[in-house]
């Protein structure tokens, strides 16, 4: 299986195109966060942070 | 809207929170003892002698006791808690659920059955032997499984924060766990590893790294996202940032493990990569700690009242200071100073007694009343046990950071005239005594904070009743196919399986990133001809040196610094500081993280076999104020050489050049040296100290033992590339 990547990683030149594409998809990566969180509404916000309070949920505690 | 009933399954619940108390205890006992043998040596290896307990096989112990048992069981229980609320769900097989919880207690009692007995992979954090790596793996797939399931089944349209934490930590552990467990099996209770040297360095340590932060980290912060909003009764202080820390966070750790290889044989780049990316973390991490603070903004007057708060806000603090000093500790510089002393104790202590344990109690003392619908038995006893934990981890950490810095900066103190201020590496260890005894009040007194708990735990049971099931009504909003333009980010959330898919992506990428180039490119690795497979009794002694645990205390890495040089391989000669090509044959490395004694890379040929066999046995005799551990048994066992052809046929599958057909021959090879070695031994024995023995009779005898394997591999050490080949 590594005979694929063997061929495309025959020196250190090979290893520094890694570093290079690591970096370029580390800052497209945060830039959609980033661009996604920025146009989120504010209701969806306030209504996703509310989830674990919700309190329309009527216990009765029964015996085993 | 409709309404439907929904039974909350509380038991599972109930059974991981006292799972997690009672190993909580034992795994925390088992720390005191390992910190009561560095404080007071002499009681535990001259008086008690005890093989099972000695410090090599007990250190091991202590670290899965806590990690997997204490805080693997406190993971379950605040997962199947908050799991079946936030997706008001009951899970979705009770069988599952419970062999989940069965199936790893079983796991924590092999662990206990096997590791005393020094069988170990020798892999920190992964000690355990194969068969148990395929329990662990099938156990975490059922968790996973039932997580799925019940994700899948949910009465709710969103997946809330804390569950993307759970999802992440799943995909992300089971990954880790599989690529970092490939080993060869040569009988039930031995293994090696599948990577040799420097390869299996990077694994172990982006596993090692990696299980501090989706073991330790991501499922803790999820239960953080759910319990702290709840105790505080006010939602999460910005969900945005929520989102941000998470992705950031699983993207980023995932990358940082070479910071633990620091100045290693390790390529450079790799290094480089991981400081930066640990340097990187703190924004997450921060992140991460404010919104949990934050959340209480307002509701301070809380924090003084509820006691579980008050754990809260030191776990999340805790938190804080570690992940502040994790990318501090992984610049260079700071590193050198810190790599292989009691500061890395002290840090993951940190983590492990503040953030990990405080939060653990928080929630135990916030769960227990809900599960028995009563009050605490004490919250007066429950505000001591604050205290006095918070006073123990105080007590923990300062002395252990006074001991770390001292034994960096001696380490590397030099006369004016270039010599080494301390040559001799005992001076220092010496010097520790009194913060390692401080260290064990320090973990006294939590240990008394959790026997509290216990007390209050049981208190709170009796008064209470305990229903197997609670049983809620439930508005249902069943998750729909997206309309329109609905929310991105919900699109992902709404559907569970692309979002797995995507977090294990993101991981991915690191782990990718890292380790194909590592083990693709031969460059990476400069061969040295030099270097040659270890002798059938050197590769016996090697697996007693891992069964013995000889690695917790000893590294075998002199990094390329001047201080480490001239104390370890201080003549021309001595083949200098590590190489990467020394390791190629090395299933499992052995490199260490800690010195507690000093390095043995270049031990081989700096003394004479009698004076291992004396110093295996009684090392005060030849080092005064030795704290090492005396191994009578080693002169007393014979050696078990039945495995030894199927050593070297594993070795051989491995990539090892031994020469074909050599494993039948391998027995008399060791026979010639062990008998090389005896000789050599009772040679030099003055005729008084054999008591009157004949000499070859003596030889016979010694010559079985495991002690001249043991003899064998530290003699071999390094001296591959030494340019004199000392006699061996």
């Amino acid at each position: 299986m590594l005979r694929f990547i063997k061929h495309h990683l025959a020196s250190e030149s090979g290893v520094a195109f890694y570093g290079i594409f690591s970096l370029m998809i580390f800052v497209l990566f945060f830039l959609i966060v980033f661009i996604r969180l920025w146009k989120m509404k504010k209701s969806t916000i306030e209504e996703l942070s509310a989830i674990p309070l919700s309190t329309d949920d009527i216990t009765q505690n029964e015996r085993p | 809207m409709e309404i439907e009933t929904v039974k909350y399954d509380n038991r599972i619940v109930k059974n991981f929170a006292f799972a997690t108390i009672l190993w909580g205890v034992i795994g925390m006992l088992v720390g005191l003892i390992a910190a009561l043998q560095l404080a007071f040596p002499e009681f535990f290896n001259d008086y008690l002698g005890f093989r099972y307990i000695s410090f090599g096989r007990i250190r091991p112990l202590h670290t899965n006791a806590v990690i997997f048992a204490f805080v693997g069981n406190g993971i379950f229980m605040g997962v199947y808690y908050s799991l079946q609320r936030l997706l008001k769900t009951r899970m979705w097989s009770d069988k599952l659920s419970y062999l989940n919880f069965w199936g790893w207690q079983f796991i924590i009692v092999c662990a206990v059955l096997t590791l005393p007995f020094g069988i170990s992979s020798s892999k920190e954090y992964a000690e355990l032997e194969w068969w148990i790596d395929i329990l662990i793996a099938i156990i975490w797939v059922l968790f996973g499984w039932n997580l799925f399931a019940t994700i899948l089944n949910r009465r709710v349209k969103h997946l809330y924060v804390a569950i993307w934490f759970y999802i992440a930590t799943f995909v992300t552990v089971a990954m880790l766990h599989i690529f970092n467990s490939f080993e060869l099996p040569i009988s039930f209770l031995k293994s090696y590893s599948w990577y040799a040297g420097v390869q299996d360095a990077l694994v172990q340590w982006w596993y090692g790294h990696n299980a501090v932060a989706f073991f330790l980290t991501t499922p803790y912060l999820g239960l953080m996202y759910y319990f702290v909003p709840k105790a505080a009764n006010r939602p999460v202080y910005s969900y945005r940032l929520s989102i941000i820390h998470f992705w950031a966070l699983i993207f980023i750790y995932i990358w940082a493990g070479p910071h633990h290889l620091l100045y290693t044989s390790l390529p450079d780049w790799a290094q480089s990569l991981g400081v930066v990316f640990s340097v990187m973390l703190i924004a997450p991490s921060w992140g991460g700690m404010l919104n949990g603070l934050l959340t209480l903004r307002g509701a301070w007057d809380r924090v003084r009242d509820d006691v579980m708060l008050k754990f809260m806000v030191v776990a999340l603090t805790c938190y804080g200071m570690a992940t502040f000093e994790g990318p501090l500790l992984s610049l260079k510089s700071v590193n050198m100073l810190s790599h292989f002393t009691d500061w890395t104790i002290a840090h993951v202590h940190v983590g492990g007694l503040g953030w990990n344990g405080m939060m653990t109690f928080g929630l135990i003392y916030w769960l227990i009343p809900k599960l028995f619908k009563t009050e605490l038995y004490s919250r007066k006893l429950a505000n001591q046990h604050f205290w006095i934990a918070t006073l123990g981890i105080i007590l923990y950490a300062v002395p252990m950071y006074i001991a770390g810095f001292m034994q960096g900066l001696s380490w590397q103190h030099f006369n004016p005239d270039g010599t080494l201020v301390h040559k001799d590496f005992l001076e220092i260890v010496i010097d520790m005594k009194p913060y390692y005894i401080l260290r064990s009040v320090g973990g006294f007194l939590y240990i008394i904070g959790a026997l509290m708990l216990v007390y209050n735990v049981i208190k709170t049971v009796k008064k209470g009743s305990f229903a197997a099931n609670e049983t809620v009504e439930v508005a249902v909003e069943r998750a729909h196919a997206a309309k329109g333009r609905e929310y991105w980010h919900r699109r992902i959330e709404g559907k569970p399986v692309r979002f797995m898919l995507l977090s294990i992506l993101v991981v991915a990428i690191g782990g990718l990133a890292e380790i194909i180039p590592t083990i693709a490119v031969k460059s990476n690795i400069p061969t040295i001809s030099s270097v040659k497979p270890y002798s059938p009794l050197e590769l016996e002694g090697r697996d007693i040196y891992i069964r013995e645990g000889c690695n917790n205390c000893h590294s075998q890495m002199i990094r390329p610094l001047r201080f480490e040089t001239a104390r370890y391989a201080p003549t021309p000669e001595s083949g200098g500081y590590t190489k990467a090509g020394e390791h190629v044959y090395d299933h499992p490395f052995l490199w260490g993280s800690k010195r507690t004694g000093p390095d043995l890379a270049r031990e081989g040929g700096l003394r004479g076999n009698l004076w291992h066999y004396k110093h295996m046995i009684d090392p005060k005799a030849l080092s005064p104020g030795s704290i090492m551990p005396a191994y009578t048994w080693l002169k007393d066992d014979d050696l078990n050489t039945d495995l030894l052809a199927k050593k070297i046929e594993a070795m051989q599958t491995l990539g090892v050049p031994y020469p074909k057909g050599y494993a039948q021959k391998a027995k008399a090879d060791l026979d010639q040296q062990a008998l090389e070695i005896a000789t050599d031994i009772v040679e030099n024995t003055p005729k008084i100290a054999l008591n009157g023995q004949d000499k070859n009779a003596k030889i016979n005898e010694l010559k079985q033992k495991e002690i001249i394997a043991l003899i064998a591999y530290l003699q071999r050490m390094g001296t591959d590339i030494k340019v004199k080949q000392t006699k061996k």
